[in-house]
């Protein structure tokens, strides 16, 4: 058997952020651009720039929240998968209701 | 209208107090681009675009130091969004000026149950040292690092939180701001979570108020986009800044900054009502 590492075993619970953590910083890269492009280019092509870093900063909290229930999930955490999937409802329902005017 | 590098300015430092306290940038932004001649309508889409942009610039290291409760913060919001939606949806029939002295009222308590708070509720424990920081898997408890040491919480009086939850979505609903000013005091003060924890918690749910916010502002065709450009690249680089002191200031100094903070909210709006 070919001897283990030395050390303590890696903890599962240190890095199980990574992956979300680098989607916040990607965005938040792209959302920076965006916006310093909507300021500097000519008025002919800032509003879709702009609408775009919109786009982000409206669609990456509700990916977030897909995400987490979607881990959640995958954990087994019931509780939290029923509250993460109760909060998505109730946007989407403010969403449908703002939309027809209520 | 005000000038875009001056909307970027007072954008950053509205959202960098924000994010430093988990208030939200709104809440300062939208009376004083008022105070300076911005029309209200169009004020308020702008105040929303910094809430999010601080939510999103404070959020990858408050993710990696392990500040953020996802659960907590998703279990909050449930009520707060359901109170949001009912709120913007009664708002025409409740007179802004009584509006804005209630809002005020509110930001004065919170202000006086964070201030007078001395030392602190949760506290280091060396059984948990070698923990990793973070929430615990299917609870609303966690641990954060405080100096070299970690510190163990709960969340406690989850009833009442919800309550207040409700009731901070309900006034931002009605008003356009974020409600962090509400969150972020009710986490800590009624639900003993550690003003850090609850500061970086309150700067994730709010992202979501602002993005369900910016969805409704964006359909009624309310958003100027050059002036939302700025805003929002103020709010980046505000949101960066507030989430990176608010990593090396001491929860008593935290709490005394968003207790500054809220008494000036309190004053604008009391002003302003």
């Amino acid at each position: 058997m070919p001897p283990g590492p030395t050390g303590p075993p890696p903890n599962p619970r240190r890095d199980r952020q990574r992956a979300l953590a680098a989607f916040l910083q990607g965005a938040l890269v792209v959302a920076t651009l965006l916006g310093i492009a909507a300021l500097v280019v000519p008025e002919a092509v800032h509003r879709a720039l702009a609408i775009a870093m919109v786009v982000v900063l409206v669609g990456v909290p509700v990916v977030r929240v897909g995400w987490l229930v979607v881990r959640w999930a995958r954990r087994r955490d019931w509780r939290f998968v029923a509250a993460g999937t109760a909060l998505l409802t109730v946007l989407a329902l403010g969403l449908v209701l703002s939309f027809r005017g209520v | 209208m005000i000038s875009l590098p001056a909307l970027v300015a007072l954008s950053a430092a509205t959202a960098g107090v924000g994010a430093l306290g988990g208030l939200g940038g709104a809440v300062f932004l939208v009376p004083l681009l008022v105070l300076l001649g911005v029309d209200p309508r169009e004020a308020a889409p702008l105040g929303i675009l910094s809430v999010a942009g601080g939510s999103l610039a404070a959020a990858p290291r408050q993710l990696r130091a392990g500040l953020v409760h996802h659960r907590l913060g998703v279990t909050m919001e449930i009520p707060s969004s359901a109170g949001a939606i009912v709120g913007a949806t009664v708002g025409g029939l409740i007179a802004r000026s009584l509006l804005s002295r209630i809002l005020a009222a509110v930001a004065l308590g919170a202000a006086f149950a964070a201030g007078s708070r001395k030392g602190l509720r949760n506290r280091p424990s060396a059984v948990f040292a070698e923990e990793e920081p973070g929430e615990w898997p299917g609870t609303l408890a966690g641990a954060y690092r405080l100096g070299d040491q970690m510190v163990p919480y709960h969340a406690r009086r989850v009833p009442t939180g919800l309550l207040a939850m409700l009731g901070a979505g309900f006034v931002s609903g009605i008003a356009g701001v974020g409600g962090g000013f509400i969150k972020t005091p009710a986490m800590s003060e009624i639900m003993h979570v550690p003003v850090r924890v609850a500061a970086a918690t309150a700067t994730f749910t709010v992202g979501i108020t602002a993005a369900a916010s910016l969805v409704v502002y964006g359909g009624q065709g309310r958003i100027e986009f050059r002036h939302g450009a700025a805003v929002v690249v103020g709010g980046l680089l505000g949101g960066t800044l507030g989430a990176r002191l608010q990593a090396r200031l001491p929860p008593q100094r935290t709490r005394l900054v968003i207790s500054v903070a809220l008494v000036v909210v309190a004053l604008v709006l009391g002003i302003r009502g």
